[in-house]
C-alpha cells in the first residue's frame, strides 16, 4: 500500500516532465500530439535519445514498472531493460507515453489500424469470459501459502485419480464462495485424469426432488455409456451389466422411489469409473430423507475391489459454509468428511494481472488481420490503463467489496466495448462509468428524467408519507396532485405570458403514469389484489426512498416540483 | 448510456451468458429492435414472453420451437419440434432437464444446417412474470450456459430492476447490467420512424389519389413528429406511445393538402400535369396550429387506451371546410369548428321520453320540472365501466339511463354511507320530530382545539369505500327520498299524517331490496358479509369502478337534483 502511494504521488512530476520534454523537443508545431501518441517515428525517438538527459537530469519517468511492482516480477524481461533498450537501439521503442488518460481519448487511429482494433476488440470480448486466473504465486517465497485453488485442485486431482485408476470410492466437498473456481477446479481435474471417466453433472437447482435426479442420471448414463459414445476400444460387455442401457427415460417414470438404491448401487458395475458431480450440494440435503445422497454415499462407502468393479467419486460442490451439519446422521457417517476450499484471489494485484491477461488475449498467429504495430501499441496502452490510480483505485475499491472474477470482467466489458477508431483506447472515464453501472448500482439512476406525472406522483406520494400515510392510494395522490395544481396556478403571476403554476395533468393520463410505475415496481401494492376493490384504491407504498426523490427532483430542475417537495418536511 | 445496437454487438462479439436490460420507457420496443438487430447478423434468437409463457411447459415449447422456427400447425398434430421424423416421441417440456436435452439437439441440428458454430439468444419480455408463475425456472435460466456448455445468451428485458426480480439466496448469476436510460428526441423519433412508419412510404400510391404516405410528404413528417413529441412528452417517453398518437393523426392532418390538392386537380386543365407538392412554411404553421389542440386530446383519450387510434381518427377527421379556416380565417380563433364532427354524437334527446315513461318516475312536480328545465342532467350518461365523467360521449353503455330512478337513487345513498363516517349521518341527515330539516352546526368554541394525535385524517373517499349496514344505507336512503323526492302536498295520499311516513313506507318495499341485490348482481354493490350469516344485517359496499368514483356518482346525483359536494363529509372540523 505504501509503495502504491508512493507511486501515485510521483506520477504527476513525472506526466508534467514528460509533457513538457514533448513540447521542448518537437520544433515542428504541426506535429500534433495526437500522431504522436500512436504513430511510433524514428525520428522522434532519437531526438529524444539526444536531449533528453540534459533536459531531464531526475529520473522519474512514466514506466508502469513504479506503480506496479508485481509486474516487474512477472515480466522483467520486458518491463525493466526498456531504458538501456532505448538509448542502444532507439528505432524500435516506442513512442513517448501520453502524457494524460484524456489525451488518449483525443488520438485517432490510422485507418490501416481499424481492422485489427476490431479483431483485439472481439478477441478480448471473447476472453473476458474465460480469464485464466493468475496466480500472483511465488514458489520461493516461503512465508506465502501456495493459492488455495491450486491446493484445491491438487486434493481433488488425487481423489479423482485414486477412483479412476485405483478404483477407489470416494467422496468430497468442495467448499468456496461464489465464482471462486468450483467448477473450474472440478473440470480441470477431470481433464487432466489418464483415463476418461463417466461424468455426471447433477444440479441442486434443477433436480428439486430425487424423481429428477435419477432422471438424469440414467439419462446422462445411458448417453455416456451406449456403444456409440464410447471411445473405440472401449467395448461394453454386455447390456445385461449395464442396468441403465435398457432403461429408456420414460421407463424410469414407472420405478418406485424406494429402488433407487438398488439402481444407484449398480453404477460401480459400469465399465468406466463414474465421477458424480453434485452442484448446489447444499439443496440436495433438502430432499425428503436425502434418500439420493444417502444411496450415492453409501455405494461409496461399500465399494469394494473386485473383478467388473470401478471407481466412483461423488464431488459435491456449494458455496454454504454448514453443509455438512445439513446431512443426516446415516448419511454423515458414510461421508468422507473431505472438505476441500478454493478461495477468491486474496490480493489486489492479481486481479491486476488477470485484467492484463483479460485485455491481451492470444489471438491465434495465422489471422492476418491484427497488425505487429497494432498489438505492440494495444500492448503499451494497456500497461498505462492499468497503471492509471484511477484505474487501480477503482480495482482495490471492487476487490475490497468482491472478490468475483466475474465482476471484474463485468467490469471491463464497457470499456472495451466502446473502442471505436475514434477512441481506439481504454480510457479511466470509460471504466469509472462501468464501475457504477456494474458493482454498487444506484438504485434508481434515471430517476430525474422520468416524465412529469411520474415526478408529481413521487412527490405526491412524499407528502402522504409526511402526513402519516405511507400507504398510499391512487385516489389520494391525485387529490394531491389536483390541489397542489389548483393553489399553484392561484397566483396571478406570469412570466412571459405564461402562468407560473403548475401544468395540469388529466386524470386519466395520471393514472396511466401511476399504472405504468406500478409495473416498473416504483409502487408495490401492499395487499395482493382483491376483485372488490377498484384500481383506484388499491393501497401501495411508494418503494423509492425519499431522498431518492429529492435528489431527482433537484437534479431534474422543475423548479415546481422542487417548491412542492420542499413543503413536506 | 447503452444502446440496442450495443447490445447486440456484446452478444455477437463475446459469451455473455447472462444480460438484464432495464427500460423504463418501453421494454417491448427495445425487445423488437434487438431481435432485428440479431436476426439480421444470424444468431439464433428466441422471444419469450412472461405473460404468454405462464407455465414451464409453455415456455419451453416456445423456446425450442422459436429457436428452430419452427411452427406447429394443425394438420400435423400441432406437434412440436423434433430433431428427426422418427423421433416424434422424445418430449423436451417434461422437465427442466429435458428442456436443457432439448437445446442440445437444437443446436446440434443447427450447427449441421449452417455448417458455422452456432450463437443462440434467449430473450425474456417481463421476466418478472417468471418469478411469480415459476420461480424454480429462474435459476437455471440464468446458469443456462454454464449448464449447456454451449453457446447460449439469456436476455432478460424488463422495466423492473433486476434486485426486484433476483431469486433469493444468490443462486442466480450476477447479470451483466445495462440501462437504456429515457431515450433523447432525436432517439425518441428515429426509432419511431424506423418502427412504424419506414416502410409506409415505400408504398407505392399513385398520384392522381395520394395517400397520406405519399413520398412527397415525408420531409413534413419529420416536423410533424416533432410537433407531436413536443406535445406529448411532458407526459409521456414512450416512442410507441407517441408514435400511436402520432399516427392517429397524420391522415387528419396532410387532409387539408390532401383536398387543396384534388381541388386545383378539379379546377386544372385535365391534361395539366399537377405535381403534389408540399405546402409553404407559412401554411405548414397555421396548419401546426389547428391541429395542436386537437393532438392535446388525442393524448388524453389514446395514451390512456379511452378509444382506438382508428375510431380516434374517424372521429376527428377533419372536414371539407378545416382548409378554408386555415387559409382564411385569422390565425387567432382556427380551431372554432373542431369538434363537429363529436358533438352530434352527444346525448339524443330520443332517451328522454323514455326516461319519462319508465316506471318510476319522479312521483313530484316540481323535480319533474326540474328536469325538464336541466335537460343535460337528466340524461346525463354514466358509462358502466369507464370511471371517466368526461369521456362519457365516447363510452358505448350509458348506466343513468339504463338504471330505474330508484336504484339511482340508491346507489348515491350507498356511496354516502360508504364514503361518510357513521357520526356524520346525524348532522348530515338529521330532522327533528317536525319533519323539518334541521342541519345541527358545529358549534365553535373557543376551547383550544384537542392537540391531534396520529396522522391528519383523510377522507374515507380517497381511501375506498367503506362497508355499512343495509340498515343504515336504508336511513340514508329514506332521508334522501325526504329531502329530494317527496310527493306534493297535495298528490300525497290521505292516510299519510305524520311528516316522513310517506318515504318511510316507500323504503321498505321490496323494490327496493330488489334493486339492491340488482346492483349487488351488477356488481355496482358488494356484499362484504357472506350470504349465510344470519346475525346482524348485511353489509354491503360500493364495488369497484364507477360506483366508487366521486366524478361519476355526483354526476348522477346531480340528475337527481342532489348536490352530493354537500352530502359528502370532507374533514374532522
Amino acid at each position: 500500500m505504501k509503495r502504491k502511494a508512493g507511486a501515485a504521488l510521483r506520477q504527476p512530476p513525472a506526466k508534467r516532465a514528460t509533457r513538457s520534454s514533448a513540447a521542448q523537443n518537437d520544433p515542428d508545431p504541426s506535429h500534433s500530439d495526437d500522431q504522436l501518441d500512436c504513430i511510433p517515428t524514428t525520428r522522434r525517438s532519437t531526438k529524444r535519445v539526444q536531449f533528453h538527459p540534459p533536459a531531464l537530469p531526475s529520473p522519474p519517468r512514466p514506466e508502469p514498472s513504479p506503480v506496479k511492482p508485481q509486474a516487474t516480477i512477472k515480466r522483467p524481461s520486458r518491463a525493466s531493460p526498456k531504458k538501456p533498450a532505448q538509448l542502444e537501439t532507439p528505432s524500435l521503442t516506442p513512442p513517448p507515453r501520453p502524457a494524460s488518460p484524456t489525451k488518449k481519448a483525443l488520438a485517432h487511429l490510422p485507418p490501416h489500424l481499424h481492422e485489427s482494433l476490431d479483431r483485439q476488440k472481439s478477441a478480448i470480448l471473447q476472453n473476458l469470459h474465460s480469464p485464466a486466473l493468475i496466480h500472483d504465486y511465488d514458489e520461493e517465497d516461503e512465508e506465502q501459502d501456495a493459492p488455495a485453488n491450486l491446493l484445491a485442485a491438487q486434493h481433488v486431482g488425487d481423489l479423482l485419480k485414486g477412483t479412476t485408476e485405483r478404483g477407489e470410492g470416494n467422496s468430497c466437498l468442495l467448499l468456496g464462495p461464489r465464482a471462486s473456481g468450483k467448477t473450474k477446479v472440478i473440470e480441470q481435474c477431470i481433464s487432466e485424469l489418464s483415463q476418461e471417466p463417466i461424468v455426471v453433472h447433477l444440479s441442486g437447482w434443477i433436480h428439486h426432488n430425487d424423481r429428477l435426479a435419477m432422471r438424469e442420471i440414467a439419462y446422462q448414463l445411458n448417453q455416456q455409456t451406449s456403444a456409440s459414445f464410447l471411445p473405440e476400444g472401449l467395448e461394453v460387455d454386455g447390456d445385461a451389466e449395464n442396468p441403465f442401457m435398457d432403461d429408456t427415460v420414460s421407463g424410469l417414470d414407472s420405478i418406485p422411489t424406494a429402488h433407487l438404491h438398488a439402481l444407484i448401487s449398480c453404477i460401480p458395475t459400469l465399465p468406466r469409473p463414474t465421477i458424480v458431480i453434485l452442484d448446489g450440494f447444499d439443496l440436495f440435503t433438502l430432499h425428503p430423507r436425502q434418500s439420493l445422497l444417502y444411496s450415492l454415499l453409501d455405494t461409496v462407502q461399500s465399494l469394494r475391489m473386485g473383478p467388473g468393479i470401478k471407481g466412483l467419486a461423488v464431488v459435491g460442490l456449494t458455496s454454504r459454509m454448514d453443509t455438512i451439519n445439513l446431512l443426516e446422521k446415516r448419511v454423515k457417517s458414510r461421508f468422507s468428511g473431505r472438505m476441500i476450499r478454493t478461495a477468491p484471489p486474496r490480493k489486489p494485484a492479481e486481479w491486476t494481472h488477470t485484467a492484463r491477461a483479460m485485455l491481451m488475449p492470444k489471438i491465434e498467429v495465422d489471422s492476418m488481420d491484427v497488425k505487429d504495430e497494432f498489438t505492440e501499441l494495444w500492448k503499451t496502452r494497456v500497461d498505462d490503463f492499468l497503471a492509471d490510480p484511477k484505474i487501480a483505485r477503482i480495482f482495490e475499491e471492487t476487490f475490497s467489496v468482491t472478490r468475483d472474477l466475474r465482476t471484474l470482467s463485468r467490469l471491463l466489458i464497457q470499456p472495451v466495448l466502446s473502442l471505436t477508431p475514434n477512441s481506439p483506447w481504454l480510457t479511466s472515464e470509460q471504466l469509472e462509468r462501468s464501475a457504477v453501472a456494474q458493482r454498487i448500482r444506484p438504485e434508481y439512476p434515471e430517476l430525474h428524467k422520468l416524465t412529469y406525472p411520474s415526478l408529481c406522483l413521487l412527490v405526491a406520494s412524499v407528502h402522504a408519507e409526511t402526513a402519516g400515510y405511507p400507504a398510499v392510494t391512487f385516489e389520494m395522490l391525485h387529490e394531491y396532485i389536483c390541489t397542489r395544481i389548483r393553489t399553484s396556478s392561484s397566483a396571478p403571476v406570469q412570466i412571459n405570458g405564461r402562468s407560473i403554476g403548475m401544468v395540469k395533468i388529466p386524470r386519466l393520463v395520471l393514472l396511466s403514469t401511476f399504472e405504468k410505475l406500478v409495473s416498473a415496481k416504483m409502487f408495490v401494492a401492499t395487499a395482493a389484489h382483491s376483485l372488490t376493490i377498484g384500481k383506484e384504491f388499491v393501497r401501495y407504498r411508494c418503494a423509492i426512498h425519499r431522498q431518492d426523490i429529492k435528489q431527482a427532483i433537484d437534479k431534474s430542475g422543475q423548479t415546481n416540483l422542487k417548491t412542492w417537495l420542499n413543503k413536506a418536511s | 448510456m447503452s444502446t440496442v445496437t450495443e447490445v447486440s454487438t456484446l452478444l455477437r462479439l463475446s459469451p455473455t451468458p447472462f444480460i438484464f436490460i432495464n427500460d423504463l420507457t418501453s421494454p417491448r420496443l427495445t425487445t423488437n429492435s434487438l431481435i432485428n438487430d440479431l436476426d439480421a447478423q444470424d444468431v439464433h434468437t428466441a422471444r419469450i414472453d412472461g405473460v404468454v409463457c405462464f407455465t414451464p411447459r409453455l415456455f419451453f415449447d416456445t423456446v425450442i420451437n422459436a429457436l428452430t422456427r419452427w411452427k406447429p400447425t394443425w394438420e400435423d398434430g400441432c406437434a412440436n419440434w423434433s430433431p428427426s421424423e422418427l423421433h416424434t416421441t422424445k418430449r423436451y417440456n417434461d422437465s427442466f432437464d429435458a428442456f436443457l436435452h432439448g437445446l442440445k439437439d437444437v443446436h446440434t441440428h443447427l450447427t449441421q444446417e449452417n455448417q458455422n458454430p452456432t450463437k443462440m439468444v434467449l430473450i425474456v419480455e417481463n421476466p418478472e412474470r417468471l418469478k411469480e408463475g415459476m420461480p424454480e425456472v429462474l435459476v437455471p435460466l440464468t446458469r443456462l450456459r454454464e449448464l449447456l456448455k454451449l453457446d447460449i445468451s439469456v436476455v432478460f428485458v424488463s422495466a423492473q430492476r433486476w434486485e426486484d426480480i433476483k431469486p433469493p439466496l444468490g443462486a442466480a448469476l450476477d447479470p451483466y447490467y445495462i440501462d437504456l436510460g429515457i431515450p433523447t428526441k432525436d432517439a425518441i423519433m428515429k426509432q419511431i420512424s424506423a418502427s412504424f412508419t419506414d416502410h409506409l412510404w415505400r408504398i407505392p400510391s399513385s398520384s392522381s389519389s395520394p395517400t397520406p404516405y405519399h413520398p412527397a410528404f415525408q420531409p413534413l413528417y419529420a416536423q410533424y413528429l416533432s410537433l407531436v413529441y413536443d406535445i406529448c412528452h411532458t407526459f409521456t417517453d414512450d416512442p410507441s406511445e407517441i408514435g400511436y398518437i402520432a399516427a392517429a393523426r397524420w391522415p387528419g392532418f396532410v387532409k387539408p393538402i390532401l383536398d387543396g390538392y384534388s381541388q386545383r386537380l378539379q379546377e386544372a386543365d385535365p391534361d395539366e400535369n399537377i405535381e403534389l407538392e408540399v405546402p409553404s412554411v407559412e401554411f405548414i404553421m397555421r396548419l401546426t396550429r389547428h391541429f395542436k389542440p386537437s393532438l392535446n386530446t388525442a393524448l388524453e383519450q389514446l395514451f390512456t387506451r379511452q378509444t382506438n387510434a382508428t375510431d380516434w381518427a374517424a372521429a376527428n377527421e377533419p372536414n371539407e371546410d378545416v382548409l378554408d379556416q386555415i387559409l382564411g380565417l385569422p390565425p387567432s380563433s382556427p380551431t372554432k369548428s373542431r369538434h363537429v364532427a363529436t358533438d352530434d354524437e352527444g346525448m339524443d334527446d330520443d332517451e328522454l321520453p323514455s326516461l319519462q315513461s319508465s316506471p318510476t318516475r319522479p312521483r313530484s312536480e316540481r323535480i319533474r320540472n326540474l328536469q325538464s328545465q336541466n335537460p343535460t342532467f337528466a340524461d346525463y350518461a354514466l358509462p358502466l365501466f369507464s370511471s371517466n365523467a368526461a369521456s362519457s360521449s365516447t363510452a358505448p353503455v350509458a348506466l343513468s339511463s339504463a338504471l330505474p330512478r330508484m336504484s339511482r337513487f340508491v346507489l348515491v345513498a350507498a356511496f354516502l354511507a360508504s364514503m361518510n363516517p357513521i357520526k356524520s349521518d346525524l348532522r348530515l341527515f338529521g330532522r327533528g320530530l317536525d319533519g323539518k330539516k334541521r342541519r345541527r352546526r358545529v358549534v365553535r368554541t373557543k376551547k383550544a382545539p384537542k392537540p391531534i394525535s396520529g396522522p391528519v385524517k383523510i377522507p374515507q373517499r380517497y381511501l375506498g369505500p367503506s362497508p355499512f349496514s343495509l340498515d343504515r344505507m336504508i336511513a340514508i336512503l329514506g332521508a334522501l327520498l325526504e329531502e329530494h323526492d317527496v310527493p306534493d302536498d297535495d298528490e300525497m295520499p290521505e292516510e299519510f299524517t305524520i311528516p316522513g311516513e310517506y318515504t318511510d313506507m316507500e323504503t321498505r318495499r321490496v323494490g327496493v331490496y330488489a334493486s339492491i341485490t340488482q346492483l349487488t348482481n351488477m356488481r355496482l354493490l358488494v356484499r362484504t358479509t357472506p350470504l349465510d350469516k344470519l346475525d346482524g344485517p348485511p353489509m354491503y359496499k360500493t364495488g369497484p369502478g364507477v360506483a366508487s368514483s366521486y366524478e361519476d356518482v355526483s354526476a348522477m346525483a346531480k340528475g337527481l337534483g342532489i348536490t352530493l359536494g354537500d352530502l359528502i363529509w370532507e374533514r374532522e372540523n
